[in-house]
């Protein structure tokens, strides 16, 4: 059988076979449950061909909620874990000391908590390891350190609920909150039980053991987060709900959704979305080609999909449907002041406007074909992937020179035809800190033959707010869509 | 800006090249735009109101 080193602190098991599996189990026995070993070995059977297994491991997020919890209970706990980490070929016991030759075959880490009732602890899984999963996705880079060896974790950070500090609703904000803190240094690392401390309201209980949190709670632990989040309730935005949470996926920004007729709480971190379907009737925005969305559920392992229609397709997909989504809160950053649901009308109301809409401005180019794409992202990284993009008659250029906002509003336009080769022919570019009722809030109207830039700085309507730029040309240069908020897996 | 100066596109001047232009673009978005954003103030309300009655465990 093999296995290496079964005494010692690091043991490496090549998995081949069911036996090996099963001395997975036994090599961790006490920090992982049966159940949650049935999940483990079902979900990485086809992908893991060893395991290299870290026992007394430190974690950061286990020790939090071991002081400030585990350690006051009558029975003992231990304060360490186990962390196991999957790759994708089989490792020789010589190689145990230089695992940093294997980042390519690396799938990432699983630890284990030796909390009694759900033992898995943080999870960093690379979704381009794991064959069934695919669609756009959130990730972000993780070091790890086993023997000396440096390897990088690739992924969207995963953990299931303990059900006495966490529940599937601090989960999901606690994976929200990893992702952040790791991509972006603003906003600091948080750890379990701090998450559940986030938010003081007691008005439906103890915090610690939570039975659950509202949606109010969830909200003002975002808040105390560093973020300035928006909620969304499907009945109150009947017709724009699913396109409001997919525009929000698209820009990058995972959402903690609420299914509240199962009373539970997931993280939206992606999109599945087919560019191959017969050409939609148009004008149409690109969620038209959504299939559904990569969610991690807290009772599940990463990258569960949640699917738009019936039947369930093969894969990894979850018995939820977009439809069971009824509530979603968006951790936005502070200066993102206007919404979604504004920049559509906005959108619409300029794409249809009879001196600057398409119809009346561009000869290659009408309404009535065209598939737009909404999203935020920041101008720093637009101008860094534009730059470097062929936008045509040095329209990139203009972009790169103009001054903008943190955070701008893309909402690109394509035609079904471009669309499905990543093409687009134009775009509206909006500031994101421009209240809602300023209707001159974009920055520059870009069609295939013409271009606007508006100075935000004017107050009144002179003229010469605008300055603007046409071309005779036969022909749509189309050019890449923005590809930067999310990975393609 | 010097960007627009090797911009391969021509300079227009005959379009929204006064007041009572540009002022037309405005109230005509304002008007397209004015029921939409009535009502998301008004979900807006409402949707504050649900958020404590909305439980997730």
């Amino acid at each position: 059988m093999p296995v290496f080193f079964a005494k010692e602190q690091h043991v490496l098991i090549q998995l081949e076979s069911e036996d090996d599996w099963l001395s997975f189990y036994n090599s961790c026995e006490g920090y992982i449950t049966l159940g949650d070993f049935r999940l483990i070995h079902n979900y990485l059977n086809q992908s893991a061909k060893t395991v290299v297994i870290e026992k007394g491991y430190v974690d950061a997020d286990y020790r939090d909620t071991y002081f400030n919890f585990f350690s006051r209970k009558f029975a003992q706990y231990p304060s360490k874990t186990i962390r196991a980490n999957f790759f994708t070929d089989k490792i020789s016991s010589q190689m145990l000391f230089k695992l940093d030759r294997f980042q390519d075959e690396y799938i990432g880490f699983i630890v284990l908590r030796p909390n009694r009732v759900k033992s898995i602890g943080r999870t960093i899984l690379d979704p381009k390891k794991l064959s069934f999963v695919s669609g756009h996705i959130c990730v972000s880079e993780y070091p790890v350190h086993i023997l000396g060896a440096e390897l990088t974790a690739t992924g969207f950070p995963y953990m299931s609920q303990d059900t006495d500090v966490t529940i599937c609703a601090h989960a999901a904000c606690w994976m929200i909150f990893r992702y952040f803190s790791q991509r972006y240094h603003r906003y600091a690392e948080k750890w379990p039980y701090e998450v559940s401390q986030l938010t003081r309201d007691v008005s439906t209980g103890r915090l610690v053991p939570s039975k659950g949190l509202t949606v109010y709670q969830i909200t003002e632990m975002f808040s105390n987060f560093g973020f300035t989040p928006e909620i969304y309730i499907r009945g109150q935005h009947q017709d724009l709900f699913d396109k409001l949470l997919y525009m929000y996926v698209e820009s990058g920004l995972p959402v903690v959704a609420g299914l509240t007729e199962h009373s539970h709480a997931i993280t939206v971190i992606g999109h599945i979305s087919d560019y191959t379907i017969p050409l939609p009737i148009t004008p149409e925005s690109s969620d038209v080609y959504l299939c559904g969305f990569i969610a991690n559920d807290d009772n599940f392992l990463p990258y569960h999909s949640v699917r738009k229609n019936e039947p369930v397709p093969v894969g990894y997909w979850s018995q939820y449907k977009i439809e069971d989504i009824d509530t979603f809160i968006v951790p936005l950053y502070e200066k993102i002041h206007l919404s979604a649901e504004h920049v559509v009308k906005l959108s619409e109301a300029i794409l249809t406007q009879e001196t600057l809409g398409l119809n009346a401005r561009s000869n290659l180019l009408k309404y009535e074909d065209i598939i737009t794409r909404t999203f935020l992202t920041s101008s720093k990284s637009f101008k860094k992937k534009r730059r470097g993009d062929s936008v045509p008659f040095g329209i990139a250029n203009v972009y790169c020179e103009i001054a903008m906002p943190k955070f701008i509003w893309v909402c690109e336009l394509s035609t079904p035809e471009l669309f499905k080769d990543g093409k687009i022919a134009g775009e509206i570019l909006f500031d994101a800190t421009a209240n809602p009722h300023d209707i001159m809030a974009f920055l520059s109207i870009h069609y295939p033959d013409f271009l606007l830039l508006n100075n935000r700085d004017f107050l009144t309507n002179d003229p010469k707010r605008f300055s603007i730029h046409a071309v005779n040309t036969d022909a749509i240069i189309p050019y890449h869509c923005y590809v930067n908020n999310l990975s393609e897996v | 800006m010097r960007s627009l100066k090797k911009l391969k596109m021509k300079k227009v001047k005959n379009l929204l090249s006064s007041k009572e232009d540009v002022n037309k673009v405005r109230s005509s978005l304002e008007q397209k735009t004015a029921q939409a954003f009535v009502d998301f103030a008004k979900s807006r309300q409402k949707v504050q109101e649900m958020s404590h009655l909305k439980y997730l465990d």
